[in-house]
Protein backbone atom coordinates (compact mmCIF):
# COMPACT_ATOMS: atom_id res chain seq x y z
CA UNK A 1 0.00 0.00 0.00
CA UNK A 2 1.29 3.33 -0.97
CA UNK A 3 2.94 5.16 2.77
CA UNK A 4 0.82 8.18 2.16
CA UNK A 5 -2.46 6.62 1.61
CA UNK A 6 -1.43 4.26 4.83
CA UNK A 7 -1.48 7.47 7.12
CA UNK A 8 -4.04 8.82 5.86
CA UNK A 9 -6.17 5.47 7.04
CA UNK A 10 -4.90 6.30 10.09
CA UNK A 11 -5.98 9.63 10.00
CA UNK A 12 -9.22 8.66 9.31
CA UNK A 13 -10.10 5.65 11.72
CA UNK A 14 -8.82 8.95 14.17
CA UNK A 15 -11.80 10.70 13.30
CA UNK A 16 -13.92 7.81 13.45
CA UNK A 17 -13.22 6.86 17.21
CA UNK A 18 -13.48 10.39 18.00
CA UNK A 19 -17.02 10.59 16.48
CA UNK A 20 -17.72 7.31 17.79
CA UNK A 21 -16.66 8.18 21.87
CA UNK A 22 -19.80 10.59 22.65
CA UNK A 23 -22.04 7.80 21.19
CA UNK A 24 -20.53 5.15 23.60
CA UNK A 25 -20.56 7.44 26.22
CA UNK A 26 -24.56 8.49 25.90
CA UNK A 27 -25.47 4.90 25.73
CA UNK A 28 -23.44 4.44 28.52
CA UNK A 29 -24.51 6.96 30.84
CA UNK A 30 -28.23 8.19 30.89
CA UNK A 31 -27.01 11.37 32.05
CA UNK A 32 -24.76 12.10 29.16
CA UNK A 33 -27.53 11.27 26.53
CA UNK A 34 -29.88 13.63 28.33
CA UNK A 35 -27.65 16.76 28.66
CA UNK A 36 -26.20 15.79 24.60
CA UNK A 37 -29.59 16.27 23.76
CA UNK A 38 -30.50 19.33 25.71
CA UNK A 39 -27.31 20.64 23.49
CA UNK A 40 -29.28 19.39 20.73
CA UNK A 41 -31.92 21.09 21.16
CA UNK A 42 -31.10 24.33 22.26
CA UNK A 43 -28.60 24.32 19.34
CA UNK A 44 -31.21 23.51 16.85
CA UNK A 45 -33.52 26.28 18.32
CA UNK A 46 -31.21 29.06 18.27
CA UNK A 47 -30.09 28.14 14.27
CA UNK A 48 -33.80 28.08 13.41
CA UNK A 49 -34.12 31.29 15.17
CA UNK A 50 -31.44 32.59 13.63
CA UNK A 51 -32.53 31.75 10.37
CA UNK A 52 -36.50 32.51 10.56
CA UNK A 53 -36.41 35.20 13.53
CA UNK A 54 -38.95 34.52 16.29
CA UNK A 55 -42.31 33.62 15.66
CA UNK A 56 -44.50 30.43 15.69
CA UNK A 57 -43.07 28.99 12.48
CA UNK A 58 -39.35 28.65 14.36
CA UNK A 59 -41.52 26.60 17.29
CA UNK A 60 -42.77 24.07 14.48
CA UNK A 61 -39.70 23.98 11.93
CA UNK A 62 -37.65 23.49 15.34
CA UNK A 63 -40.19 20.84 17.00
CA UNK A 64 -39.81 18.51 13.31
CA UNK A 65 -36.03 18.87 13.30
CA UNK A 66 -35.73 17.72 17.14
CA UNK A 67 -37.64 15.01 16.20
CA UNK A 68 -35.48 13.68 13.59
CA UNK A 69 -31.80 14.92 14.84
CA UNK A 70 -32.60 14.43 18.71
CA UNK A 71 -34.87 11.66 19.10
CA UNK A 72 -34.56 9.76 15.70
CA UNK A 73 -31.13 9.76 14.64
CA UNK A 74 -29.74 10.86 18.20
CA UNK A 75 -26.69 8.62 17.77
CA UNK A 76 -25.66 9.75 13.99
CA UNK A 77 -26.31 13.51 14.78
CA UNK A 78 -24.36 13.26 18.13
CA UNK A 79 -21.35 12.35 16.28
CA UNK A 80 -21.29 14.60 13.37
CA UNK A 81 -22.17 17.44 16.21
CA UNK A 82 -18.98 17.01 17.84
CA UNK A 83 -16.97 16.59 14.55
CA UNK A 84 -18.28 19.58 13.57
CA UNK A 85 -17.65 21.19 16.81
CA UNK A 86 -13.93 19.92 17.25
CA UNK A 87 -13.60 21.32 13.09
CA UNK A 88 -14.99 24.58 14.17
CA UNK A 89 -12.25 24.61 16.97
CA UNK A 90 -9.88 23.63 14.38
CA UNK A 91 -8.92 20.29 16.54
CA UNK A 92 -8.84 17.78 13.65
CA UNK A 93 -6.03 20.13 12.62
CA UNK A 94 -4.03 19.06 15.73
CA UNK A 95 -4.66 15.26 14.90
CA UNK A 96 -3.60 15.51 11.44
CA UNK A 97 -0.58 17.12 12.07
CA UNK A 98 -0.07 15.04 14.96
CA UNK A 99 -0.31 11.59 13.45
CA UNK A 100 0.94 12.99 10.36
CA UNK A 101 4.09 13.57 11.99
CA UNK A 102 4.54 10.75 14.05
CA UNK A 103 3.66 8.31 11.11
CA UNK A 104 5.21 9.54 7.87
CA UNK A 105 7.90 6.85 8.69
CA UNK A 106 5.65 4.23 8.09
CA UNK B 1 -30.34 -7.71 4.64
CA UNK B 2 -33.72 -6.41 3.50
CA UNK B 3 -34.54 -4.72 6.54
CA UNK B 4 -31.02 -2.72 6.80
CA UNK B 5 -31.84 -1.93 2.71
CA UNK B 6 -35.23 -0.53 3.93
CA UNK B 7 -33.57 0.86 7.12
CA UNK B 8 -30.78 2.75 4.88
CA UNK B 9 -33.66 3.92 2.81
CA UNK B 10 -36.13 5.40 6.00
CA UNK B 11 -32.68 7.10 6.97
CA UNK B 12 -31.67 8.44 3.40
CA UNK B 13 -35.28 10.24 3.02
CA UNK B 14 -35.40 11.16 6.73
CA UNK B 15 -32.31 13.24 6.24
CA UNK B 16 -33.21 14.11 2.94
CA UNK B 17 -36.15 15.94 4.50
CA UNK B 18 -34.26 17.35 7.18
CA UNK B 19 -31.79 18.94 4.17
CA UNK B 20 -34.56 20.10 2.58
CA UNK B 21 -35.76 22.11 5.53
CA UNK B 22 -32.54 23.76 6.33
CA UNK B 23 -32.56 24.64 2.35
CA UNK B 24 -35.79 26.07 2.69
CA UNK B 25 -35.00 27.91 5.81
CA UNK B 26 -31.58 29.72 3.97
CA UNK B 27 -33.63 30.59 0.77
CA UNK B 28 -36.38 32.13 3.00
CA UNK B 29 -33.19 34.21 5.36
CA UNK B 30 -32.09 35.30 1.91
CA UNK B 31 -34.80 36.29 0.45
CA UNK B 32 -36.07 38.23 3.65
CA UNK B 33 -32.58 39.76 3.38
CA UNK B 34 -32.92 40.77 0.37
CA UNK B 35 -36.28 41.72 -0.57
CA UNK B 36 -38.01 42.54 3.10
CA UNK B 37 -41.75 41.22 3.70
CA UNK B 38 -43.10 42.08 0.41
CA UNK B 39 -44.74 40.40 -1.92
CA UNK B 40 -42.10 40.67 -4.40
CA UNK B 41 -40.47 39.05 -1.83
CA UNK B 42 -42.67 35.62 -1.52
CA UNK B 43 -42.83 35.50 -4.75
CA UNK B 44 -39.28 34.82 -5.24
CA UNK B 45 -39.08 32.39 -2.05
CA UNK B 46 -42.05 30.57 -4.05
CA UNK B 47 -40.18 30.22 -7.43
CA UNK B 48 -36.41 29.32 -5.81
CA UNK B 49 -38.16 26.86 -3.34
CA UNK B 50 -39.99 25.34 -6.18
CA UNK B 51 -36.94 24.88 -8.55
CA UNK B 52 -34.76 24.19 -5.78
CA UNK B 53 -36.45 21.79 -3.65
CA UNK B 54 -38.80 20.26 -6.69
CA UNK B 55 -37.55 20.76 -9.64
CA UNK B 56 -33.95 19.84 -9.54
CA UNK B 57 -33.23 19.11 -5.71
CA UNK B 58 -30.81 15.94 -6.66
CA UNK B 59 -28.59 18.84 -8.00
CA UNK B 60 -29.15 21.67 -5.36
CA UNK B 61 -29.23 19.22 -2.34
CA UNK B 62 -25.37 18.03 -3.30
CA UNK B 63 -24.73 21.89 -3.89
CA UNK B 64 -26.10 22.68 -0.61
CA UNK B 65 -24.84 19.38 1.37
CA UNK B 66 -20.77 20.90 -0.42
CA UNK B 67 -21.63 24.42 0.65
CA UNK B 68 -22.26 23.32 4.30
CA UNK B 69 -19.14 21.09 4.32
CA UNK B 70 -17.00 24.20 3.33
CA UNK B 71 -18.99 26.80 5.63
CA UNK B 72 -18.04 24.18 8.83
CA UNK B 73 -13.97 23.91 7.35
CA UNK B 74 -14.01 20.52 5.82
CA UNK B 75 -11.24 22.59 3.42
CA UNK B 76 -8.88 22.78 6.38
CA UNK B 77 -9.01 19.24 6.65
CA UNK B 78 -7.94 18.81 2.68
CA UNK B 79 -5.04 21.57 3.07
CA UNK B 80 -3.54 19.62 6.17
CA UNK B 81 -3.97 16.27 4.63
CA UNK B 82 -2.73 17.15 1.16
CA UNK B 83 0.16 19.87 1.94
CA UNK B 84 0.96 20.14 6.09
CA UNK B 85 0.88 16.20 6.18
CA UNK B 86 2.49 15.81 2.99
CA UNK B 87 5.96 17.76 3.87
CA UNK B 88 9.45 16.97 3.52
CA UNK B 89 10.12 13.54 5.08
CA UNK B 90 12.35 13.69 8.27
CA UNK B 91 16.33 14.34 6.76
CA UNK B 92 15.12 13.77 3.01
CA UNK B 93 16.09 16.51 0.86
CA UNK B 94 19.40 17.37 0.97
CA UNK B 95 20.29 19.24 4.13
CA UNK B 96 16.89 19.70 4.74
CA UNK B 97 15.31 18.55 8.04
CA UNK B 98 11.82 17.55 7.53
CA UNK B 99 9.10 18.76 10.69
CA UNK B 100 10.11 17.28 13.83
CA UNK B 101 7.28 15.09 15.33
CA UNK B 102 5.96 16.44 18.44
CA UNK B 103 7.18 15.10 21.68
CA UNK B 104 5.10 12.56 23.59
CA UNK B 105 7.25 11.97 26.49
CA UNK B 106 9.57 13.31 28.82
CA UNK B 107 12.33 10.70 27.88
CA UNK B 108 12.01 11.77 24.10
CA UNK B 109 12.42 15.23 24.99
CA UNK B 110 15.40 14.27 27.29
CA UNK B 111 16.76 12.09 24.15
CA UNK B 112 16.69 15.17 22.13
CA UNK B 113 18.07 17.57 24.72
CA UNK B 114 21.54 15.07 24.33
CA UNK B 115 21.15 15.02 20.95
CA UNK B 116 21.19 18.57 20.66
CA UNK B 117 23.66 19.20 23.11
CA UNK B 118 25.68 16.78 20.94
CA UNK B 119 24.86 18.94 17.66
CA UNK B 120 26.46 22.04 19.94
CA UNK B 121 29.20 20.27 20.95
CA UNK B 122 30.38 18.87 17.80
CA UNK B 123 30.06 22.44 16.04
CA UNK B 124 32.07 24.12 18.81
CA UNK B 125 35.13 21.20 18.59
CA UNK B 126 34.73 22.40 14.58
CA UNK B 127 34.61 25.72 14.83
CA UNK B 128 38.06 25.71 17.38
CA UNK B 129 39.83 23.48 15.23
CA UNK B 130 39.65 26.25 12.52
Amino acid sequence: MDQKGNVLLIIFAAFLVIALIPILLSSLFWQFKILAQIILVFMIYSTVRGFMGPGYITIVISAILVYFMVFKYFEIVLGLYVFQFLLGLQFLSVIIWGLGTRLRGY
Amino acid sequence: MLTLLFSLGEIWADFNIVLKIFVIMTIYSWVKNHFGNSVLGWVVFGATCFFVIFELWSIFGGIYLFYMLLLFGVSQILIDFFFITAGAPPGGAAGQKGLESPVSSGKELAGRQAQMAHAQRNFAQSFMRR
